[in-house]
């Protein structure tokens, strides 16, 4: 079975898990800082997907070692919240800056609230910021969003196999 | 002698009006109200106002096309318009940025915010037209572009005089030079010394440059030098300060925490002054400490959980994105454009470090010598190694 890796990335440890369960349907493991889960594509081919919390005291994620299996990053933070974009900041300068794989930034917003941006100027693609990462509005704890996020990267990867 | 502005409201619910009029009343403003007897462009082009408030859905009234009418008299052209809505539809507010209305204001308000809105208004209009007049003999700019040290460092080197003028949230400070050495600063009350260190710190808002001679008592004893050491190590260390905390126009609040025992005298004195929710930047105002050093006690007191902000800034996060729409709705950029422009402006800082961690020659050279950094290993990994077929089977089992 060939497997692809995501690492699935947020300061608030709850938003990661929600992304992967909306994926996987359960998590398969779990503890502190990380957690994982599955989802079987078909009986050839899975996705794994690793979350990582990353959190202001701490921030020593081993970059060099996530970086050389993950196809692609989800970075999450909440946007109603300016204390959780200022912390991922730091992770998407460490990724356009230092990795090669594509990366989706998802605006996190709450149920019943509309983003600010009508949905009308993202179309299909998200805002595509640079080669390397999108952004977009969801809701990570609803499988219809999580899963469009997740299309999106796959697209981007996509896009770069047609590149090739 | 300060002119009496006029502000002209279109609206028939007494409910919202009565306590509105009478606080613009009360705030110095002559208050015309439309009563929907006569046509309100007539009463309008009578009445000359200085700035109009409109609810937007009056029976049997367009208030859109009214709008228009306005704006499209050469006398009306920069007076602001503000919209009152029941429709609390980020979309609609929105819609009506983009069409050019200055601000959008949802029922129910409280008086007080539309009077602030109503005075910031006149003021950014009233700045505007004073630095129009001014292009003549100064000039004016940006803050973000150009702080206080720059331009006292600019006044110094062709040894000029002038009054600069800083405008920041509703502040407006004064900092007058001869011959190029700074000899006086106003600021509210404070004195000549607080007041530029305070002014120091101001990296948001607009400045006017009058070229005049000034010829004052010098109330500021520090040397240029000095001065402009000072600025820069303020504005560096306030920068600094403020990556640990929400935006200083975020509104916090005390948490119930009892415990008090790790908090020291200071952070303690500035806690107990806290009654209610408060911005960031009027809990610094308010404070008879040195800006820097509550910055830096706010910062303290956030982190260990005495303060937290308030669920009201989400609508100051939208505010604030409302704001950037209005600033970029006219400059000809398309929708989705200005979406992206918005939108990466979120993530700017970062652009501006990667620049700057571009290593120069010696540190390629060192590199060379003495392996790769981690960096460089991260960059060895990556490539895409699903097929196209499998990524195809994987955004198809996504769907």
């Amino acid at each position: 079975m060939k497997i692809g890796e995501v690492a699935v990335i947020s300061q608030n440890g709850q938003q990661k898990d929600d992304f992967i369960r909306s994926i996987c349907r359960k998590i398969d493991l779990k503890n502190e800082r990380i957690s994982f889960g599955k989802f079987d594509a078909n009986d050839q081919l899975a996705l794994h997907l690793y979350g990582l919390s990353i959190d202001d005291q701490d921030n020593d994620l081993s970059w060099d070692l996530i970086s050389r299996k993950m196809l692609g990053y989800i970075v999450i933070f909440d946007w109603e919240n300016q204390i959780s974009l200022e912390s991922i900041k730091p992770v998407v300068d460490n990724l356009s800056y230092n990795m090669r794989a594509p990366f989706i930034i998802i605006a996190n917003i709450k149920e019943g609230k509309k983003p600010p941006i009508p949905s009308s100027f993202f179309k299909n693609k998200g805002i595509v910021l640079s080669t390397d990462f999108r952004f977009t509005f969801g809701q990570v704890n609803k499988p219809e969003s999580a899963r469009k996020s997740l299309r999106l990267l796959v697209d981007m990867l996509l896009e770069r196999v047609n590149n090739f | 002698m300060h002119k009496t502005y006029k502000i002209f409201i279109l609206d028939k619910d007494t409910t919202y009006m009565t306590p509105l009029v009478n606080g613009l009343q009360k705030a110095g403003f002559k208050v015309i109200c439309w009563e929907g007897n006569q046509k309100a462009i007539d009463i309008a082009r009578d009445v000359k106002p200085d700035l109009i408030i409109s609810e937007v859905d009056l029976p049997d009234f367009d208030t859109y096309d009214f709008f228009n009418e306005i704006r499209s008299i050469q006398q009306y052209k920069t007076v602001p318009f503000i919209f009152f809505s029941s429709q609390k539809k980020v979309d609609d507010r929105i819609k009506n940025i983009e069409i050019g209305i200055d601000d959008y204001i949802s029922k129910p308000f409280y008086v007080e915010e539309v009077v602030s809105r109503v005075k910031n208004l006149l003021n950014e209009v009233s700045g505007i037209e004073k630095a129009q007049g001014q292009t003549e003999k100064g000039f004016s700019g940006n803050l973000t572009e150009m702080n206080l040290v720059d331009l006292i460092q600019t006044m110094e080197l062709g040894k000029k005089s002038a009054v600069i003028k800083l405008k920041h949230q509703n502040s407006l400070g004064i900092v007058c030079i001869s011959n190029g050495e700074v000899v006086d600063a106003n600021l509210e009350d404070l004195p000549p010394d607080k007041a530029i260190m305070r002014m120091f710190t101001w990296t948001v808002g607009a400045f006017f440059v009058e070229m005049v001679s000034v010829k004052l008592n010098r109330r500021i004893e520090k040397s240029n030098k000095k001065l402009i050491d000072i600025g820069v190590r303020r504005v560096n260390d306030w920068e600094q300060i403020k990556q640990g905390l929400p935006p200083l126009s975020a509104i916090v609040v005390k948490t119930n925490s009892n415990n008090f025992e790790q908090l020291s005298d200071l952070e303690k004195e500035l806690l107990s002054g806290i009654k209610n929710k408060v911005r960031i930047y009027d809990l610094i105002e308010q404070s008879s400490l040195d800006d820097l050093k509550t910055l830096e006690l706010v910062r303290g007191l956030h982190q260990k959980g005495y303060l937290q902000e308030t669920e009201d800034n989400y609508s100051h996060y939208v505010d604030d994105y409302l704001k950037r729409l209005k600033a970029q709705a006219h400059n000809g950029k398309s929708p989705s454009e200005r979406a992206q422009a918005i939108v990466a402006n979120l993530f700017k800082k970062e652009t501006s470090q990667r620049q700057q961690r571009i290593p120069d020659r010696r540190q390629q050279q060192d590199r060379r010598k003495y392996g790769r950094r981690s960096e460089d290993r991260c960059n060895r990994g990556n490539p895409v190694y699903l097929t196209k077929a499998e990524l195809l089977m994987l955004r198809e089992a996504l769907l």
